[in-house]
């Protein structure tokens, strides 16, 4: 698999808090990649290395192939776009001055496109209006369409949907769909609103305590987290028959232990199972969310629930 | 580093702070010429005024100008994050810190300039100057380098420190300190060589007296340390050009340069450094 954005074992700390303690990641091109973590997790701080607002203590990264502490980074930065935290706009300048102004930092010849990134980001005939008087939810647009000013195929977003309404966060969640629709872009973004992730990501990477706990896409997330029913039988491999007559998928995980990916008629089971001299013992049904996932990731500490997992 | 430099140029336009500056400056000069012809016409004494004394008195007032304007265009870049768009963008640190002095330093002449103009009001009083032109050039040489000075004391601050209220209140503080340690030292070297001692004979004063040595007058080496400092400092060579004090102009443009230099490299070594948030 490709990668656009690599780290290995990346170090970095405040004082004596070591806000990354040896983390790793794995961005494949394509992806929409969920950061998920709690406040304070070290999410921020990994995205500010990225972008080269921080120097990491130890360990490396890499970007398009490029190492993070070469020369070369500078140029690969260059087809990135990122907003972090808060949208980087000048908020005395009109949004299309704000366009202007990316696009002779970035040198670009000509003013081109402005108009289209407006649209783009859902803020056609605003373009004279100062940024100062935007809602939370426009200047959000509107920082993504200045990172968006140099044609990027690789796009950070902190938290991007924090502080914004209902319809807002609906349209950061489009606009960041059809960015990676209809223009390619890898899009990385962090966010502790777990339920606003699932709509989104193809691939996501659980961080916790500055370390990555584990990185999984959506479809093994969705194989993990779907819905089943977990039995207890005497005989799995009399269950299997008796699942593969009921055309139910299923996955046996013991020698007494399976999941039932199908709404099976449990009367049905039983009296089928008992025909062929299977108990069954058990029957569970299990639902397991993103949310329930990750808790049981960083081991549903209570602080975790206490301190980052309120908002999720 | 062109690209950032015309970048932030057009954002000088649109900034409020730039034009009011501007207007400030070219204010205060007319006001001040206005009411020096003034003065000096209703001066009966016949005392021959020429440009050159009062012309240079917007060299006075560019290093606070300079950090007012430094301070609220500067403090902008974190307070609106927008500094983080030219990291990101693949600016390195070190051409967004000379962009930033560029900036400032352009907008600077911009302002000297104006005030240049301004003062020409006084024309109509005391005519064109009566100094040399290279004394006149090399008056207005040694403005311009302490006013580089004081653009790089005011970027070292505004890029270093990323609270606005603070860098604001450090960049002010620094100038008037500056201002009033020049000033004092001004006035300590300022002080005559002897004094004429009050004599009172049956509670009269009597007039004449013989003059004795001045116990606040500096001379020696300490004279010329203090001497050197004035020189030294951006404030005490605004005051000195202002007064016509200029006595080793060679040693002024040295100052400025190592100073400018100094400072400039210091800053690029620490945001070079410094974690941006």
């Amino acid at each position: 698999m490709e990668y656009i954005l690599s780290a290995n074992a990346l170090y970095k700390q405040y004082g004596h808090y070591k806000v990354l303690n040896g983390f790793d990641l794995n961005v494949p091109r394509g992806a929409i990649y969920g950061l998920v973590g709690k406040n304070g997790a070290g999410k921020t701080t990994f995205i500010r290395i990225i972008c080269g607002l921080q120097k990491p203590d130890a360990g490396d990264f890499t970007l398009y192939g490029t190492k993070g502490g070469s020369r070369e980074i500078i140029q690969a930065r260059r087809r990135m776009g990122a907003v972090v935290e808060t949208p980087s706009l000048y908020l005395d300048m009109s949004a299309e001055d704000n366009l202007k102004m990316q696009y002779r930092i970035l040198g670009m010849p000509t003013f081109e496109g402005i108009e289209e990134l407006l649209l783009l980001v859902g803020l056609p005939g605003v373009g004279k209006k100062k940024a100062g008087h935007f809602s939370l939810g426009m200047r959000q647009r509107l920082g993504i369409a200045v990172a968006l000013a140099g044609n990027p195929d690789f796009l950070m977003l902190d938290e991007p949907t924090n502080g914004l309404d209902p319809q807002g966060i609906v349209e950061i969640r489009e606009l960041i769909l059809r960015l990676s629709r209809d223009r390619q872009i890898t899009v990385l973004l962090s966010s502790h609103i777990l339920n606003e992730l699932e709509k989104l990501a193809t691939h996501y990477g659980f961080i916790d305590g500055g370390r990555m706990l584990k990185e999984v896409s959506a479809k093994e997330l969705e194989k993990s987290c779907r819905k089943c029913i977990r039995i207890s039988v005497t005989d799995t491999a009399a269950l299997a028959c008796v699942l593969d007559e009921f055309g139910a998928q299923y996955q046996v995980l013991s020698e007494k232990e399976a999941d039932i990916y199908a709404q099976v008629n449990a009367s049905e089971l039983i009296l089928a199972l008992s025909k062929k001299g299977c108990n069954v013992q058990s029957m569970q049904e299990r639902d397991e969310s993103l949310e329930s996932y990750y808790i049981s990731l960083v081991g549903g500490r209570m602080d975790a629930h206490n301190k980052g997992m309120g908002e999720i | 580093m062109d690209r950032l430099f015309c970048a932030s140029l057009k954002r000088v336009w649109k900034n409020k702070c730039f034009w009011l500056c501007m207007g400030a400056m070219s204010a205060y000069i007319i006001w001040y010429m206005r009411s020096r012809c003034q003065i000096v016409s209703e001066d009966l004494t016949n005392e021959e005024k020429s440009l050159e004394d009062y012309y240079f008195q917007f060299s006075l007032v560019i290093g606070l100008l300079s950090a007012v304007f430094t301070t609220i265009f500067l403090s902008r870049e974190y307070s609106d994050g927008t500094v983080r768009n030219k990291i990101i963008a693949g600016h390195t640190r070190i051409n967004i810190y000379i962009s930033h002095l560029a900036v400032t330093f352009f907008v600077s002449l911009l302002m000297l300039f104006v005030g240049m103009v301004a003062a020409l009001t006084g024309v109509t009083t005391f005519g064109f100057w009566k100094m040399e032109a290279v004394q006149l050039f090399l008056y207005l040489l040694i403005i311009v380098m302490a006013t580089f000075t004081f653009c790089a004391i005011y970027t070292l601050i505004n890029v270093l420190i990323q609270n606005k209220a603070l860098s604001a209140i450090l960049t002010i503080l620094v100038f008037f300190t500056l201002f009033f340690s020049s000033s004092k030292l001004e006035e300590r070297l300022a002080s005559p060589q002897t004094v004429f001692q009050d004599i009172y004979i049956n509670g009269e004063e009597v007039n004449f007296r013989d003059p004795i040595p001045n116990p606040r007058y500096v001379d020696g080496l300490k004279r010329e340390i203090i001497d050197f400092f004035i020189d030294f400092l951006p404030t005490g060579q605004m005051e000195r050009v202002a007064l016509l004090r200029v006595e080793h102009p060679v040693r002024m443009l040295a100052s400025s340069m190592f100073l400018t230099i100094f400072l400039t490299g210091l800053g690029i070594f620490l945001f070079e450094r410094k974690d941006l948030k």
